[in-house]
């Protein structure tokens, strides 16, 4: 008889606790294998996200603790903090000075309401997700827009499926800084910005779902208030949307309002508490965010401002994740290393049970190693048994953890499972089966025949 | 052929020797049918375990078919007795979660003979010796007597040069012992060199010669004749 049916004969004969030892495994498998590969899976995800344009996006945003005094920053107290308002035209020195810089950008979060509500303005509505804040805008300029609310407010425009949509309210070269192309039509650019053209852009899946014919582009929509001409719909996004508020397909894009409108040669005037930039393919993101650092400390003062990697965000928020992950993965690990001794105690019992067996089996002429190989070779199987049976189950597992870890979160990461991780874990614990096994395989090796056969 | 000279076993207790046996000279030539007689404790399953290499020697040579055994690795040790031994026990020593098929079929797997050829031969054995009906039971599921048979098939599985017996009818009924016997008495006739350890005077007179051991060494030797004399 074959070395392996007779290990599976003796596995299944104790049916019990061979059962018991397959389950131990499998958990432990199950858990360590799925939350390895969450945490490969993560790594993954971010070297994809690390090749994005998102990850290429660095934003500066005024320090509300600090004002800045030229070279002297003097930190307020919490009811003394005031808002810094950044220069738009400090932009345009930020991009002279830092050559890993391609763009910049303004860029404001909005959920937008199809209903024709005036009270919804432009630059104050309801919005400001994650990514948007709070915009500076004069007077006149706000007195203006509010006679634009009046007159948009009467405007006829189609009505679409939707009662809400979301959006980014955007300087041009936001298209630019993320590789957004239109399919058909045309994007609006920073003249359209600065005339304060109602002209907006649709994601393609957006598009799809806005109107009862499914055709957006050439419709007016009302977004809180104003009615905007669409005037392009966008090709899918080429990329993934981690790091991302929400897909671009879906998205709605209008001209941003933050910018006074009339400057020289389509330049910008006013603030913003917030600018982005991006960094040209290929750029350092690090570099680029040390360099926006030292222009702005020196327009603003030191500690004037904080700069922000849109990468650096990334990282964070998977190492948070992984964390968590690790600690399942080193309790799962515990789990492993105790069935790994359950394996270790079922063989010690079963070699000491069967010694006459293994003294009958030496004395038909297998030799001490075959005895050994063989005692292996069942403590393999039932590992590798429930190896598989954890393997099996690890997609479900995965699937469970990761709903849970990105079910709060808004930039929710694409995680698949890394079946190279769970292979790697499954064979890893087949072998620490192996290792545990040995010492009761050694004794079975070196049963003394005659001792064994002795009759009671 | 086996030779044994000198053969002693001692085991330490505490800083002094027990021995098993002392000074065993014994040669067996092939067709011969050797009991092995003694009282209760004269070294006689001992002698059986060492000329079945079951167990080796303290001092002494051991050579079989004219090569020394005496310090062989396991390895070694372990392919002669599946080639040249087969081994019938007082107590049958099948294994119990095997069929009888798969018992007799063990040694040839050591031997490392194709799975056809060993069930062919299994079924074959089991034939002969009376249980071609009891090829898939286990052996809680069988008789003394049907489990002694087994073993004996499963001794010759390997058609080896020597049947070593240890009180192979001690726990058979008399009916079923004869039985035993007779199938011995057949084997050795045809040819197989028999050595069987008894305590029966009776089973001894089968023999073509006895063998008489006391306190652990040789105390006289009965000839009747080799079977290749008969």
């Amino acid at each position: 008889m074959d070395d392996l049916r007779m290990s599976l004969r003796h596995i299944a004969v104790k049916r019990g606790e061979s059962t018991l030892a397959i389950l131990g495994t499998a958990i432990a498998v199950a858990v360590l294998s799925s939350t390895v590969s969450l945490i490969g899976s993560y790594d993954a995800a971010f070297e994809r996200y690390a090749r994005q344009p998102q990850a290429r996006q660095v934003s500066v945003e005024g320090n509300r603790g600090v004002r800045g005094e030229g070279g002297a920053a003097v930190r307020l107290d919490a009811s003394a903090q005031q808002e810094i308002s950044l220069s738009l035209a400090d932009a345009a020195t930020a991009l002279a000075e830092n050559e890993q810089l391609s763009v910049a950008y303004l860029e404001r979060f909005v959920r937008f309401t199809t209903a024709n509500v005036a009270r919804f303005g432009l630059g104050g509505g309801p919005g400001g997700g994650p990514g948007g804040g709070a915009v500076v805008v004069d007077t006149a300029a706000a007195a203006t827009a509010a006679t634009a609310e009046a007159a948009a407010a009467a405007e006829t425009a189609d009505v679409p499926l939707l009662d809400e949509v979301q959006g980014y309210m955007i300087s041009a070269s936001y298209f630019d800084a993320y590789e957004l192309k239109a399919a058909r039509g045309y994007l609006f650019d920073d003249r359209d910005v600065s005339a304060g053209n109602a002209v907006a852009v649709v994601g393609s899946a957006l598009a799809g779902k806005l109107f009862a014919d499914g055709e957006a582009l050439g419709k007016r929509i009302r977004l809180n208030g104003t009615v905007y001409s669409i005037g392009a719909v966008l090709e899918p996004y080429a990329y993934g949307s981690e790091g991302l508020s929400a897909s671009f397909d879906e998205l709605v894009f209008v001209p941003t309002r933050t910018a006074t409108r009339g400057g020289p040669g389509g330049g910008f005037f006013g603030g913003a508490n917030s600018l982005n930039f991006a960094v040209k393919a290929g750029g350092d993101a690090s570099a680029a965010a040390r360099g926006l650092e030292a222009t702005f400390s020196r327009l603003y003062g030191a500690e004037s401002v904080i700069v922000r990697t849109q990468i650096s965000r990334q990282k964070r928020e998977i190492e948070r994740r992984q964390r968590i992950l690790a600690l399942l993965a080193t309790l799962a690990a515990a789990v492993g290393v105790a069935a790994a001794v359950n394996v270790f105690n079922l063989m010690t019992g079963r070699v000491s049970r069967r010694a006459r067996s293994i003294a009958i089996q030496r004395s038909l002429g297998a030799a001490s190693v075959r005895v050994f190989r063989q005692t292996l070779l069942e403590s393999g199987l039932l590992a590798a048994a429930g190896a598989a049976l954890g393997s099996a189950f690890s997609p479900l597992i995965a699937r469970f953890l990761g709903s849970i870890l990105e079910a709060s979160e808004q930039n929710a990461i694409e995680l698949s499972l890394r079946w190279d991780l769970v292979a790697l874990t499954a064979a890893l614990s087949v072998l620490a089966a192996f290792l545990f096994a040995a010492p009761p395989a050694a004794n079975a090796a070196g049963t003394v025949i005659v001792d064994a056969l002795r009759d009671e | 052929m086996l030779t044994l000279k000198g053969i002693d076993k001692c085991w330490a207790r505490g800083a002094d020797s027990v021995y098993g046996l002392k000074g065993i000279d014994l040669d067996i030539v092939r067709g011969e049918f050797v009991t092995i007689m003694g009282p209760s404790g004269s070294g006689k399953s001992t002698l059986l375990q060492i000329i079945g290499l079951l167990d080796l020697a303290s001092a002494g040579s051991y050579a079989i078919e004219g090569r020394d055994a005496m310090g062989l690795p396991d390895k070694e040790l372990a392919r002669i007795r599946n080639r040249h031994f087969g081994f019938v026990f007082q107590r049958f020593h099948l294994l119990p979660d095997l069929s009888a098929l798969e018992n007799v079929m063990l040694p040839m797997s050591y031997a490392g003979i194709p799975g056809g050829q060993r069930k062919a031969r299994a079924a074959e054995l089991l034939e002969r010796v009376g249980l071609s009906h009891r090829l898939g039971h286990r052996p809680s599921t069988m008789s003394g007597g049907e489990q002694q048979r087994v073993a004996v098939a499963r001794a010759l599985a390997n058609d080896p040069g020597f049947l070593l017996a240890d009180e192979p009818t001690g726990n058979l009924p008399s009916e079923k012992g004869r039985e035993i016997m007779d199938i011995l008495k057949n084997l050795n006739r045809e040819g197989m060199t028999i050595v069987m350890v008894t305590h029966d005077e009776a089973l001894c007179a089968l023999g073509t010669r006895t063998v008489h051991l006391k306190d652990g060494a040789l105390d006289s030797v009965v000839e009747r004749g080799t079977r290749s004399e008969a």
